[in-house]
């Protein structure tokens, strides 16, 4: 729990006490540290305020640069105690695969339904087919239902190729995650792009895969693709949390 | 930093992140393909033997790894144990009294039933470590938590095959739970429990491998808990010598410039 309470605009109240406990309860003297320099930057805004305080008569209202600090030590806290703790941690996983399963089996009703074969063919059939055309256009690839079809030979598309697994495992990702809601949805939105984008380099390489040697298809089909996606995709995550939590310190 | 106890090693940057995951990638997926023959071989006999315990409906007539070209695949020949009622309707075994002898045939391809264990150890190797120690205790701490995810895979999926092929003759309709297990696994949630298993064994294996080196001596921090009085904060850690495991490293305290006793 964070030891500080703010009530902006009125007053701020500090507990020392209860801070240093919670550097104490620090088990690496790194982290102890970081939350010792900002709980130094913290006091020493706090004095600057203390004085204004005492030179104006009246309660001081919370400057730009106290806010700041105060954000970044509760951004620390927030680190600290919500990443770290292991009952955050189990939490979190848990309503991830909650959410992930609710997804997945609202999906996998849908199965046969006029938004399926609009996600399949018109979502991921007909770009891979204009993409097969543009990167090769001797190959005369269309998006034929839901096939992509080619002389010489061609991919079916089904319920589990569009790459909504991939999309479901980010979304719940991203509404379990400790960031901010603007930072969540930023990451979302840009999500779907990457894992469409993603999605559709894996059917442009099984295609041509498929047409340049049979012998490759069922390995990359069954083993390499999917693990493939799904770091990618891990990797998306990590690196938009990493980005989020920059900007949040950057922010104050 | 040297004088800390629990330290983990520091998260990676995203690129880096990336081009370990990639090297990871290649050898695990590289290993997987060239010894998957030896590594599954030996689970089979596991398998056969968790499919009946879980349905006694069924019995095993025979496993193995059937090659249909490149791809080779997990070939479980099954029967039915009994005369099973579906749906009002009684099915009897391939072989019982007059009707001819048969058997039922599911079969998994080796590279989806290794699938969710070659994610856990790309992830489990790619991500930094802080002493190599870290790497034996992820695979320890990793090993059970795959082998929950091969019989949560396998065995279920090949019960929930032989099930949607029963009911699709008797009871066309009906809800079949091991089926949404099944398409649950293969829709994404198997890479989803691979990922998690995968975090769980890299959390786990680092904080063990810092209670081992507490334990070992080389470093021992015990705190004498918060000072009394506000307004206190901490100086310097001290650091106890390698060896003396009775020492007791304590936070020294100076009292902060702003504070009033």
């Amino acid at each position: 729990m964070c030891p500080l309470e703010i009530r902006e605009g009125a007053t701020v109240a500090v507990d020392c006490l209860a801070i240093n406990a919670f550097i104490m309860r620090q088990r690496s003297t790194a982290r102890a540290r970081r939350l010792h320099i900002a709980v130094t930057d913290l006091k020493r805004c706090l004095r600057t305020v203390e004085r204004k305080q005492a030179r104006c008569g009246v309660l001081a209202v919370i400057g730009s640069t106290i806010t700041k600090q105060v954000r970044r030590f509760q951004s620390s806290m927030f680190e600290e105690s919500a990443i770290r703790s292991p009952r955050a941690l189990g939490l979190r996983a848990a309503s991830f695969l909650v959410l992930f399963a609710v997804l997945q089996f609202g999906w996998q009703a849908l199965r046969g339904s006029t938004l399926e074969r609009a996600v399949i063919h018109d979502g991921t059939v007909r770009p891979a087919a204009f993409l097969v055309n543009l990167l090769t256009p001797a190959t005369g690839a269309s998006a034929v239902d839901l096939t992509l079809h080619a002389p010489g030979g061609g991919l079916n598309i089904q319920n589990g190729c569009e790459g909504l697994e991939a999309l479901f495992i980010l979304l719940a990702a991203f509404m379990v995650a400790p960031i901010p809601w603007r930072s969540r949805w930023g990451g979302l939105l840009l999500g779907c792009v990457v894992v469409f984008v993603i999605n559709q380099a894996r059917i442009l390489v099984l295609f041509y895969a498929y047409r340049a040697d049979h012998n490759l298809f069922d390995p990359l089909h069954a083993t390499v693709t999917p693990i493939a996606v799904i770091l990618l995709v891990c990797v998306y995550f990590y690196a938009w949390l990493i980005y989020s939590n920059r900007r949040v310190a950057a922010a104050g | 930093m040297p004088g800390s106890s629990t330290r983990t090693a520091a998260w990676p940057q995203p690129v880096e992140l990336l081009a370990r995951l990639l090297i990871a990638s290649a050898l695990v997926l590289w290993l997987a393909h060239a010894f998957e023959r030896a590594l599954v071989e030996p689970m089979l006999p596991v398998f056969s033997s968790v499919i009946p315990a879980l349905d006694d409906e069924f019995t095993i007539l025979a496993t193995d790894i059937s090659e249909d070209g490149p791809s080779k695949a997990v070939r479980f020949r099954v029967n039915l144990a009994r005369p099973v009622d579906v749906g009002g309707r009684t099915l009897y075994p391939f072989g019982w009294g007059t009707i001819p002898a048969g058997e039922f045939q599911v079969t998994i391809t080796v590279g989806g039933v290794l699938q969710y264990c070659v994610l856990v150890f790309v992830l489990i190797f790619a991500w930094p470590v802080l002493r190599a120690r870290e790497y034996c205790l992820r695979v320890a701490i990793a090993a059970p938590l795959m082998a929950v995810l091969l019989l949560v895979h396998v065995p279920l999926t090949v019960l929930a095959e032989l099930w949607h092929g029963i009911r699709a003759e008797t009871d066309p309709g009906g809800l079949q739970s091991l089926m949404i297990w099944s398409r649950f696994l293969m829709g994404g949630g198997g890479l989803a429990l691979g990922v998690l298993f995968g975090g769980l064994a890299i959390a786990l294996a680092a904080r063990l491998s810092a209670l081992i080196k507490h334990r070992s001596g080389t470093l021992e921090r015990k705190n004498s808990g918060p000072p009394s009085e506000p307004g206190l904060l901490p100086q310097r850690m001290s650091r106890c010598s390698v060896g003396k495991k009775d020492e007791i490293c304590r936070i020294r305290w100076r009292r902060s410039p702003g504070s009033r006793r």
